[in-house]
């Protein structure tokens, strides 16, 4: 009989990024190297469990940006693009290493992955790879749960409106997305303010994350520390992150993807290769960029990088998924010492860490679940709605307000080169909840440039771009996004108030920031009751 | 932006746009020179191309020469540009959390407000504008406090250090020649996070002390030390661990390689054979067949390390008849 409980979370989430008007787009990568590197490879392992009958519960947020830039045809056909040129790039690669061994070894490897991704995603997804993660959680492996709407950082609004707009939109749309009701959110950035959980409750959410001080110093003190949740006033749970096994995968020095024999991040073959021979496959403009084709493992704290060996990467990944179920059952042996039920180790990891930073991740994965369901009895998988039905009464208290950011709090999102930004956010937002208040009514191109408004409101909020600003790489491309949706907010509110729409631009903005076609901007009003969201959930499923 | 619009706008103004974007040494700049980034950093923006994660973060151009517009057309797509308004000419104050040490305030000031202002001191940048903070406890009881902060006009936000665990509101206004503090807009108020654990026991949810102590340090990784050490020690190591969503978004878990002396050459060789044969032959190198283009020429390319590479290509007609073998002999050495 197990001790006590494990459950690993992955949030998976890219910000919302398509730009129809160009016909490359630089930051469009980042998603098609995350289908290609971390979600069909998560996916692999996922069904390949499945089929080997073993048992596993596991939690995945998917963000609705993400949702919704799965279900968008132009990009599901660049990612074809994106995917073909990488197999002929591959191609050519087992060619020209054929003298280099250890070269062409991995040549033929990528050609494989490629030629795998395309396969998984055209043929076996038929473009849209969400069809796979719903039949994941149809047959009771995962538990996917939902998170803001566009991933706005839910501390730093002090509109209760928009708070509640990003929960009403991203319930809404996992509901219609996965044919049932998310059960729990992940709060983007894990950002919890006390009373944002009054809001999730009203959409039937159940439970959310904190990380680990939002939970200890959660008030009254919360007998379990973070190893059990505890309800709010509101009746929603909230569970804490522990640390130590955060720690154990996430630490620059100590964690397992520092390990030597992993694959190297830093040495693309778009950086590395003869210049004109690799152009084909870079940025169009001839801006060298990378193209996931790595050859080399860290090798140390070195430049002079060696070559990469995948059965010792794997043997790696082997040994670490051991070491890390090995400190689980330490801590839950130690914890059930404590406590006088069985604690749950709350795991949250980023999903894009597994597979695209990581690359090793996904194998790990495989090798602690299976781990995990043969090799031992003393912890079990186990998802928050589970452990919830497990033991439904709880403490309440008051978690305290925290971010799984840099320092626990809002200082990632609000400082010297981003805080700028909220006296825009508020201001779109205020005016959005009159404009919502007003035209309640609105029809044709009304309704039309008010949803749009909507929309902008939303794509601005991103925290996505407080973040980019903040660390530094592509600054320019977050300033342009804030200021481009705020703008065209601004645009549009003063069309709509004059009575003088542009339908021509109206038109432009919205093949533009096509996000959330379905989205009725309604989500903006004050007097929003709880029995039209009720309603609109019924409709939605 | 256009230069036009640029040159239109105020120093105050460009300096405020300047801090937007990002530009650093604003404050010394001259007028021109602020122009003159600032327009770098829209053309900037304007690019197509922005550079990917791993490529250095772009700096802002820092320049007092002209551009020349010539060279930027090229490279130009024709896209809106927004700029945001510096005021949306409304009275009023927002507070925020930063963390439990620390909350931002940002504010706006209404045209008629600035009037008045400028009336009453003859110059706007003269006018005494000041913060008053009044803060209580989380739980209400005890003395509230209050302070005063001075604030030039130029600024529109400040950080304010304050408690954890209290209640905080902030009142924009002047101090009157009298010394006396005038309100002009009050703002909303915020709960400063507690930064340990909380002194409130619930007695159904009760633990022994020391447990929780256990607890707690289990949670946060301290080794066995009092409550205020481990309080520390938790922070630390919340400071030290990157949040996730930093690190997956500025380096790979193991960081980049340590910084070595600058100077480095890298040389590698690859081998071109190439040629061309009838288009509907079968073309063999290596053992290995080599797909021709439409009009039968070919290009095969490797890698070449050091050594003799012997590399026969044969070429055989369409009906088998005819069959011709070159043989390349190639030998690399470096030293």
């Amino acid at each position: 009989m197990e001790k006590g409980y494990l459950s690993l979370v992955l949030h998976a989430h890219l910000p919302y990024i398509r730009h129809p008007e160009h016909e490359h787009f630089l930051e469009e990568n980042w998603f098609f190297e995350a289908i290609t590197e971390t979600y069909i490879p998560l996916l692999k392992v996922f069904e390949k469990l499945a089929e080997d009958g073993v048992k596993y519960r596991l939690t995945m947020s998917l963000t609705p940006p993400l949702l919704s830039m799965f279900a968008d045809p132009l990009l599901q056909n660049r990612y074809l693009r994106h995917v073909e040129k990488l197999i002929e790039l591959s191609e050519k690669e087992i060619e020209r290493t054929r003298w280099l061994p250890e070269f062409n070894r991995m040549a033929y490897f990528y050609n494989d992955l490629f030629s795998y991704a395309r396969w998984y995603f055209s043929e076996k997804c038929h473009k849209n790879i969400l069809t796979s993660f719903r039949r994941l959680q149809d047959d009771g492996y995962l538990e996917i749960i939902t998170c803001g709407a566009t991933h706005g950082y839910l501390p730093l609004m002090i509109q209760k409106e928009a708070v509640r707009a990003q929960v009403h939109y991203a319930v809404e749309y996992h509901t219609r997305s996965f044919g049932r009701p998310p059960r729990g959110i992940w709060l983007p950035e894990c950002g919890y303010n006390p009373g944002d959980d009054e809001i999730l409750r009203d959409y039937g959410i159940r439970y959310f994350f904190t990380d680990a001080h939002g939970l200890l110093h959660a008030s009254p003190r919360p007998k379990y520390g973070n190893f059990a949740p505890v309800y709010c006033p509101s009746g929603v749970a909230a569970f804490g992150r522990d640390l130590e096994s955060s720690k154990q995968v996430w630490s620059a020095n100590e964690g397992y993807p520092g390990d030597y024999d992993y694959r190297e991040f830093y040495r693309d073959i778009g950086f590395d290769l003869e210049y004109e021979y690799i152009k084909p496959y870079i940025h169009p403009s001839g801006l060298r960029t990378n193209t996931g084709i790595k050859y080399y493992r860290i090798t140390g704290r070195t430049h002079d990088k060696q070559p990469y060996d995948p059965y010792w990467a794997q043997e790696k990944a082997a040994t670490h998924a051991g070491n890390f179920m090995f400190n689980r059952e330490k801590q839950i042996e130690y914890l059930s010492t404590i406590l006088d039920r069985k604690p749950i180790i709350v795991s949250p990891y980023d999903a894009e860490l597994f597979g695209h930073w990581w690359f090793e991740g996904p194998q790990w994965i495989d090798y602690l679940l299976r781990k995990i369901y043969y090799d031992q009895k003393t912890i079990k998988l186990i998802t928050p709605s589970d452990y919830l039905a497990l033991y439904p009464r709880n403490q309440i208290s008051t978690p305290s307000l925290s971010s799984w950011g840099y320092k626990g709090y809002n200082e990632v999102w609000l400082e010297d080169r981003n805080d700028w930004i909220y006296r825009h956010l508020h201001h779109a937002t205020k005016l959005m909840v009159e404009l919502a208040n007003t035209y309640p009514e609105a029809s044709g191109v009304l309704k039309r440039a008010l949803n749009q408004a909507a929309r902008e409101v939303l794509l601005a909020q991103s925290s996505d771009w407080a973040f980019v600003m903040k660390t530094g790489t592509v600054v320019p491309y977050a300033l342009k996004r804030t200021k481009s949706h705020i703008g065209r907010f601004l645009g549009l509110h003063e069309q709509i108030t004059n009575q003088r729409i542009n339908e021509g631009w109206l038109q432009d903005l919205e093949y533009k920031d096509n996000i959330f076609p379905d989205l009725d901007f309604r989500i903006y009003s004050s007097s929003e009751s709880t029995k039209r969201r009720v309603e609109n959930l019924a409709m939605a499923l | 932006m256009t230069q036009k619009d640029l040159v239109k706008m105020t120093k105050e103004e460009l300096l405020s746009l300047a801090r937007e974007n990002q530009i650093k040494n604003r404050s010394k700049m001259t007028k021109a020179e602020l122009i003159a980034s600032l327009r770098a950093i829209t053309i900037q923006a304007t690019k197509p191309i922005i550079v990917t994660e791993t490529d250095k973060p772009p700096e802002p151009i820092y320049t007092t020469g002209i551009i020349e517009e010539e060279n930027l057309c090229e490279e130009r797509v024709e896209e809106e540009e927004y700029t945001l308004p510096l005021s949306y000419n409304q009275t009023k104050i927002i507070l925020l959390v930063r963390d439990p040490y620390w909350l931002y305030t940002y504010w706006d000031l209404c045209n008629e407000v600035k009037e008045k202002l400028k009336t009453e001191y003859g110059d706007w940048e003269r006018a005494p504008l000041g913060l008053k903070v009044c803060g209580e406890k989380e739980s209400g009881g005890g003395q509230p406090e209050f302070f005063n902060i001075s604030v030039s006009p130029h600024t529109n936000n400040w950080y304010i250090n304050v408690k954890p665990n209290q209640r905080y509101s902030v009142h924009l206004g002047y101090f009157s020649p009298s010394g006396e503090f005038i309100t002009l807009a009050r703002s909303n108020t915020v709960v400063t996070p507690r930064d340990c654990m909380s002194e409130v026991i619930d007695e159904e949810w009760m633990i022994i002390e020391e447990d929780f102590r256990r607890l707690y340090r289990l949670a946060g990784g301290a080794p066995a030390a009092g409550s205020v050490e481990i309080v520390e020690s938790l922070l630390k190591r919340l400071e030290r661990e990157m949040g996730s969503a930093a690190i997956s978004s500025i380096s790979s878990p193991a960081g980049l390689p340590p910084r070595e002396r600058r100077f480095w050459l890298v040389l590698n060789t690859e081998l071109i054979i190439y040629g061309a044969t009838e288009p509907d032959a079968s073309l063999i190198f290596n053992d290995q067949p080599i797909t021709l283009r439409p009009d039968g020429s070919f290009t095969i390319r490797m890698a070449l390390p050091d050594g003799v590479k012997t590399m026969p290509v044969t070429s055989r007609s369409h009906d088998g008849q005819d069959e011709i073998t070159i043989t390349p002999v190639v030998s690399k050495e470096t030293h």
